[in-house]
């Protein structure tokens, strides 16, 4: 046998897979490196945003997703929103309603119940993008579609319940009269209006093929669609969303002539994208996952600047309550004892996602109270609670009862989700040592969530996470009332089956009392949650965003109002421009 | 040969009956309808709401019944509304399906071209060096994660030298033109040519070494035909046949997409636009998408066969000669 030399057609099939993978190893030899490019930050008016998810539908009232609303913030305003210190405020109106101020009143409804009138009025200057002032005739055309059973409108509980009527005063002023006593009174976050000069025809002509119809889906680029700082330039549906300023925007000029929001799904094609250059930004509302996020910080971090903002995203396990095990407290709090979610959250996650001790957010900070029960990591205090319920260790190490019956829970979640898969791993390791068989079995979301979860079809725990506004009240997790059947037509979100008639006296309670007088009840809450443990808190998980040096103003808000209802405050440059 | 098709034309429109109400039957199956995920997204939906909106997306019907709406109405010209676009359906589809046969079409031929010349030259010398080293080309192509050679890919050609965009379908806001489009397919349709390539050498190859030890290419060869004529004239057309059929069984991919490549690129074309319509009960995409793949696929398996008639004299269309 001889040796020959390698050919040269030989070494040029293989030179390609040794330079990929050695830039694979050694990271981009053409990252974007923004920062050695100073002078051409200052001219730059293009800002290209990558997010993993394209929206489908871009009518503001229809499907809501979180990628859709990220888009549609940039486009147009709501009346109201939290802000980045999660306060109420004005957008699209010129003041919050008042009672103090009297543009807010307390009123007797004719049968008898109490309610609430709140008048806002339509900032002077709001002009839809083809130059129509944004008036009260679309604030009315909006409740009009809201409230009709076939417009699909999705936020129909707030048109045709929350709401019982609408009545305008002139061109800017309406009063909401709202059909009981609210403590929001003030706040109509998710009433989007709709332009009546545009869309009427189309929900006019058959209120049942509206949402077929709407010129959102059917002439999307139609500027008087728009009211935000930029307007829809382009659509390539699934690809890219180009945005252009708005000229009839009555707000601060933009720092960018034109947006681009690609998608790219695949989240690792997506970090390529930004090492390429092909993509300046990765929104945290959209963009990668925290452990991405991190392994591309630890990478790249001299090139790119990563913000992690810890949300109101509740990262948590239901427990399935009417399994005696689990109904017995006790397990539930062995349960919590047994695991240690610091080290997980520092391990997984490198501390960017706090570990979550209640359900209310510490961020919240109006109603949260740190007067409850913590369950530190403790395995003797886990052991100990185990064998008190009557959990002694077998000879394979899981714990038996008096039956002879194993300590064994089935754990689910949503396949695919790299990071609730490996906190389950961990978990499962954790819990074994304590003598408890985790099963894990997971399914894809929509069978997660449109089935098991929704006709509570797990058998023991469902790890996920709930997404809230700041202040929201817990009625639908916590509420005996709210637990979903086939009598209720399987609506409500106490998928667990918790039952405490001290805690839906809280909730009924807090659903009536306003301000200072809620505080009580709000750290009453807190404490009936964190000793009942309807559910194990793990985490409050948190948004990673990659932003390139030169990008300025972006400020992540935590809550469901994305940061791009401040997109006009983005602007490239070393400084963060002077209002 | 007409009365063939007329046959065959017939037995088509059988399967795509059948395969509409196997699709149907599926995903009406399926957990979860759209309205139990609205129920989950928004608990305050109470359940006359979920009655409403059950009636509004026609899901309270049954499976047969919607089978038969969309039947009669698929027949008069009306295939529906896309549920997530909002869109009618051949709006949404017809896009995906040009972008699809954009990329997929070339990617077909490159993959088939290299695979006639890789396959027929492999087998020339069986086990010698070049048969070995397409070989090995061939495994790694089939072994590849076509995930993962994307990954490369992007790494070394946007990434690294970049000459390439990483994805997409086009500069934003462009003209949607071939040439600016170009640069933008470089990179999917080297991938999928990589990953499809060597499994279409390996049957040439095969096919090709069991014609070249049959006895009229020793008798040819020995009436003094040329080797190169003996190869490319007689043995290919017998070693043809069977890769015939895989290739009629590929067509079909054509229109389906090929998901993982346009996730990995942001290629919008069917296969994503599939996924997605299952994934989200967009019922009207999805049946008319996968019965326009099993129609091209019956397609691809007419052409093989009327191919086989060309490259077999032995074969005719509905009998064989004896």
């Amino acid at each position: 046998m001889t040796r020959r030399p390698l050919r040269p057609t030989a070494a040029l099939r293989i030179a390609p897979w040794v330079l990929a993978a050695a830039v694979a190893a050694q990271g981009p030899a053409r990252a974007q490196d923004p920062a050695q490019e100073p002078a051409q930050d200052q001219a730059r008016d293009e800002l290209v945003i990558g997010i993993h998810q394209f929206p489908g539908t871009l009518h503001p009232g229809i499907e809501p997703m979180l990628t859709k609303s990220y888009v549609l913030e940039m486009m147009r305003r709501p009346f109201t929103t939290f802000d980045h210190d999660w306060k109420l405020v004005c957008m699209l109106c010129t003041e919050l309603p008042s009672i103090e101020k009297g543009t807010a009143r307390e009123v007797v409804r004719p049968d008898g119940t109490p309610a609430v009138d709140a008048t806002f009025t339509i900032r002077p200057d709001a002009t839809w993008g083809d130059g129509t002032p944004v008036t009260t005739r679309d604030v009315l055309f909006t409740w009009e579609v809201g409230r009709h059973p076939d417009a699909g409108i999705t936020n129909y509980d707030l048109f045709a319940r929350d709401i019982a009527d609408i009545t305008a005063h002139d061109e800017r002023s309406f009063t909401v009269h709202w059909a009981r006593r609210v403590c929001e009174y003030d706040a109509i976050n998710d009433l989007r209006v709709l332009p009546e000069h545009l869309e009427r025809e189309a929900f006019e002509r058959d209120p049942a093929q509206y949402r077929n119809r709407t010129l959102y889906d059917a002439d999307p680029t139609n500027p008087g669609l728009w009211f935000g700082p930029y307007r829809l330039a382009a659509i390539e549906r699934g690809s890219n969303l180009v945005l252009e300023r708005n000229p009839t925007w009555w707000g601060r000029e933009p720092g960018f002539e034109r947006i681009v929001v690609r998608a790219v799904e695949n989240t690792a094609a997506l970090e390529a994208n930004l090492l390429s250059g092909d993509v300046d930004y990765i929104a945290g509302e959209a963009g990668l996952p925290i452990d991405q996020a991190i392994a591309f910080e630890r990478r790249h971090g001299d090139a790119f600047t990563v913000l992690y903002q810890p949300g109101l995203f509740y990262e948590h396990i239901d427990l399935n309550l009417d399994d005696p095990v689990l109904a017995d407290a006790r397990v539930r709090k062995a349960l919590l004892h047994a695991i240690d979610r610091e080290a997980l959250s520092l391990q997984l996650f490198g501390g960017r996602q706090p570990v979550a001790h209640n359900t209310v957010n510490p961020l919240d900070e109006e109603v949260y109270s740190p007067d409850h029960a913590r369950y530190a990591h403790d395995p003797a205090r886990a052991a100990a609670l185990l064998e008190e319920a009557g959990w002694t260790p077998g000879p394979d190490g899981i714990r038996r009862n008096a039956a002879g019956e194993r300590l064994s829970f089935v754990l689910m979640t949503t396949a695919g989700n790299r990071n609730r898969e490996l906190v389950q791993q961990v978990l499962q390791s954790q819990w074994r040592e304590a003598g408890v068989e985790i099963r894990i079995e997971n399914q894809p979301a929509r069978v997660f969530f449109g089935e098991t979860l929704s006709r509570r079809q797990f058998e023991d725990m469902a790890m996920f996470a709930w997404i809230s506004s700041p202040g929201n009240i817990p009625r639908t997790t916590l509420h005996s009332t709210s637990i979903p059947d086939a009598a209720n037509g399987w609506s409500g979100q106490n998928h667990g089956g918790y039952r405490s008639a001290g805690m839906d006296r809280v909730l009924d309670a807090l659903e009536v009392t306003c301000g200072e007088e809620a505080k009580p009840l709000w750290a009453e809450l807190q404490r009936l949650y964190a000793e009942d443990l309807p559910a194990l808190p793990l985490l409050y998980r948190a948004d990673a965003y990659i932003l390139p040096p030169w990008l300025q103003g972006i400020r992540p808000t935590g809550h469901q109002y994305s940061s791009a209802l401040w997109v006009e405050e983005w602007h490239a440059g070393e400084k963060p421009a002077a209002e | 040969m007409l009365r063939f098709l007329a046959s065959r034309l017939i037995q088509g429109l059988g399967v795509l009956l059948a395969m509409s109400v196997v699709v149907h039957a599926l995903m009406g199956l399926m957990p979860g309808d759209p309205v139990d995920l609205m129920i989950a997204a928004n608990p305050e939906l109470t359940p006359a709401d979920a009655t409403r909106l059950r009636a509004l997306h026609g899901l309270d019907q049954p499976i047969w019944e919607r089978w038969a709406n969309w039947l009669a109405a698929a027949l008069s010209g009306d295939l529906g509304y896309s549920r997530l676009f909002a869109r009618p359906v051949p709006e949404v589809l017809l896009p995906r399906l040009a972008n699809t046969l954009l990329l997929l079409v070339p990617a077909f031929v490159i993959s088939a071209a290299a695979a006639l010349v890789l396959g027929v030259r492999a087998a020339m010398r069986p086990n010698g060096p070049a048969d070995a080293g397409i070989g090995l080309l061939c495994f790694a192509g089939i072994s590849i994660p076509s995930f993962w050679l994307a990954l490369m890919l992007i790494m070394l050609f946007s990434v690294g030298l970049g000459w390439l965009p990483a994805g997409g379908m086009g500069p934003p806001g462009g003209d949607g033109s071939f040439a600016a489009r170009l640069p933008y397919l470089a990179l999917p349709l080297a991938c999928l040519v990589v990953v499809s390539v060597g499994g279409y050498t390996r049957y040439v190859r095969a096919g090709m070494i069991e014609q070249l030890r049959q006895d009229y290419v020793r008798t040819a060869q020995a009436k003094g035909a040329s080797r190169r004529r003996t190869v490319w004239r007689h043995a290919l057309r017998n070693a043809l046949v069977p890769v015939v059929t895989i290739l009629g069984l590929e067509f079909g991919s054509l229109v389906s997409g090929a998901l993982v490549v346009e996730t990995m690129f942001a290629w919008q074309g069917m296969g994503k636009l599939i996924y997605d319509s299952v994934m989200g009960n967009d019922y009207n995409v999805a049946l008319v998408a996968l019965l326009l793949a099993t129609a091209v696929t019956l397609a691809g398996n007419l052409l093989a066969d009327i191919g086989y008639v060309a490259l077999d004299p032995r074969v005719t269309l509905g009998t064989v000669r004896t």
